[in-house]
């Protein structure tokens, strides 16, 4: 295994309307392995996320992905290469007009070749692996919400990516949709070798099988490293990060005047 | 004074990249590469959607105009005792003006909100971010065969009106109302001309096609992911696409038979 980065991100400046979002964000992705991305509500995960898939272009900086440089893409180009990243979105966003075969089908049948049988086999193969085969001609909306993102990791998948990206994935899932979907993501990085960018708010099942942190806090990268690093670090945003106190140096409120100023 | 000057010019600026945004759409929607064999599918699919579903809604509306324009036609006629012309007041009407005036402000209402609420929930659940991450370009496969459903319906709605409204015409003025049926069907075939009005005719319904369903495609893809900002981008696609048919329909019918 190579040590070098699958996503490397430099230097990123990036602003909603005049709130800065990122300044001089510098962050690396390791290829091959569970990269958790981690930080407060509203801090830029997200973003981030859709930053490497190019949906949105830093005011400047550098973000490459397998040595391309994103921002700089042609749009085809942009488009092939987002075949190769698989991206689970934060609400699921399973196609509506579409059963849950055709939506983890989607993928097959615009980028490959393969005749109805073999789409049928892939498609089954990918429901089982998150529990959901039964589920095969329901329509999204007949699923629930945990449901619904479990597909859109089955269809995430179905294009075997060098990449996935997982925002948020384990939210609304019970212990045992949770396990599951752990086990699936150490499972899916292990035997395909997929790099995996993983967002999300339940912190110590994400570490548990993370084998790289990366916190963003207060527009930039607050901590990159293990996570044994992290949880033995004394710094004091980490500490109050993973200790979850709300006093501390990272900002719980969303920047405002202070509260005296505005009462008066 | 100056503020209000500034505020002029802030918000021509804002109409221009508006404009310019969704010229940018269009054109990225119509050109480019496509497969030509699914967004045909696709089509067929949204003409479906867009044009089968707005029939009843067209078909009535139509008769119903026709009927009034009989009825009203008939007693302005009869005073100058020339009541056999009402075949041609009506067809002329319809033909001209009404068919393809009304249908389009019938269209913006029926389907024009509705593609704009559509492609804005897809936005709204990141549908078409996943598109887009799948490598799948949203104007093409989302946008461009809603917007070409739209452009082939339209004028095709608008003959139906049009056909439907002499059909209701008759009925008051002939069945109803006793206009001989033999004058009333023989002027109306030897006053319409071809390419004076049924022509001229679907070219504004072209003209209004593409504009309606490029204001509510546009409405529709720009819009602020949220359910404010979907029922905003409804009202303003039936405001404007109901604004854009009166004003060109004035604008073509200077150019088609104002005889300047
Ligand atoms: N479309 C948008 N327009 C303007 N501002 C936005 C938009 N989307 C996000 N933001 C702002 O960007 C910031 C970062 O948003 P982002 O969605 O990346 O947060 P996040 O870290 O994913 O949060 P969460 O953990 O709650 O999902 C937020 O403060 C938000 O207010
Ligand atoms: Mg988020």
């Amino acid at each position: 295994m190579t040590n070098e980065a699958f996503v490397e991100i430099k230097d990123v400046v990036f602003r909603r309307d005049q709130r800065v979002i990122y300044d001089g964000l510098t962050a690396s992705v390791p290829r091959g392995k569970i990269t958790a991305i981690v930080g407060p509500s509203g801090t830029g995960k997200t973003t981030l996320l859709r930053l490497i898939g190019g949906q949105l272009k830093p005011e400047s900086g550098d973000v490459r992905v397998d040595g391309l440089s994103v921002q700089s893409l042609k749009r085809s180009a942009l488009f092939g290469l987002r075949k190769r990243m698989g991206m689970l979105f934060q609400s699921g966003a399973l196609f509506a007009e579409l059963s849950v075969f055709e939506n983890v089908a989607f993928p097959l049948r615009v980028h490959t070749d393969l005749d109805d049988d073999l789409i049928r086999l892939v498609v089954l193969m990918k429901l089982e692996a998150v529990g959901l085969r039964g589920a095969v001609d329901l329509m999204p909306s007949e699923l629930s919400g945990g449901m619904q993102r479990r597909v859109a990791l089955a269809r995430a998948i179905a294009l075997d990516p060098e990449m996935i990206m997982y925002d948020e994935p384990f939210v609304g899932q019970d212990p045992i949709g949770l396990g599951v979907l752990l086990a699936l993501v150490k499972q899916l990085n292990q035997a395909l070798g997929l790099t995996s960018l993983v967002v999300s708010h339940d912190l110590q099942e994400t570490l548990s099988i993370a084998d790289h942190v990366i916190m963003i806090a207060n527009n930039r990268v607050a901590f990159q490293g293990s996570p044994e690093v992290m949880q033995a670090s004394d710094d004091p945003l980490v500490h109050q990060f993973l200790h979850g106190s709300p006093d501390g140096p990272v900002r719980f409120h969303f920047p405002a005047p202070s509260l005296e100023d505005a009462l008066s | 004074m100056m503020n209000w000057i500034a505020g002029i010019g802030r918000s021509t600026l804002s109409q221009l990249s508006d404009l310019g945004r969704a010229t940018l759409i269009l054109m990225q929607a119509i050109f480019g590469r496509s497969n030509v064999g699914v967004h045909w599918r696709l089509t067929i699919d949204q003409i479906h959607v867009v044009g089968v579903l707005s029939l009843s809604i067209i078909i009535v509306s139509g008769l119903f105009i026709g009927m009034v324009l009989g009825l009203q036609g008939y007693t302005i006629l009869t005073d100058y005792g020339s009541e056999q012309a009402l075949g041609q007041m009506v067809a002329l009407s319809l033909t001209r003006e009404l068919g393809p005036v009304v249908t389009a402000l019938l269209f913006a209402g029926r389907a024009g909100s509705a593609l704009t609420a559509e492609i804005g929930l897809m936005k709204a659940t990141e549908q078409l971010a996943s598109l887009e991450m799948i490598g799948v370009d949203p104007l093409r496969r989302v946008v461009a065969p809603r917007f070409w459903a739209g452009v082939i319906s339209l004028p095709i709605l608008s003959l139906i009106f049009v056909s439907v409204g002499c059909l209701g015409g008759a009925l008051v003025g002939v069945s109803w109302l006793g206009v001989d049926s033999g004058s009333f069907w023989s002027n109306m075939q030897a006053s319409v001309d071809f390419s004076d009005d049924v022509f001229n005719g679907i070219i504004k319904s072209l003209v209004f096609a593409v504009v309606v369903t490029w204001i509510a495609v546009y409405q529709g893809y720009d819009l602020v992911p949220t359910s404010e900002g979907i029922a905003r981008a409804t009202t303003k696609t039936v405001v404007y696409a109901s604004l854009a048919v009166l004003g060109l329909d004035f604008f073509l019918t200077a150019v088609m038979f104002g005889e300047i």
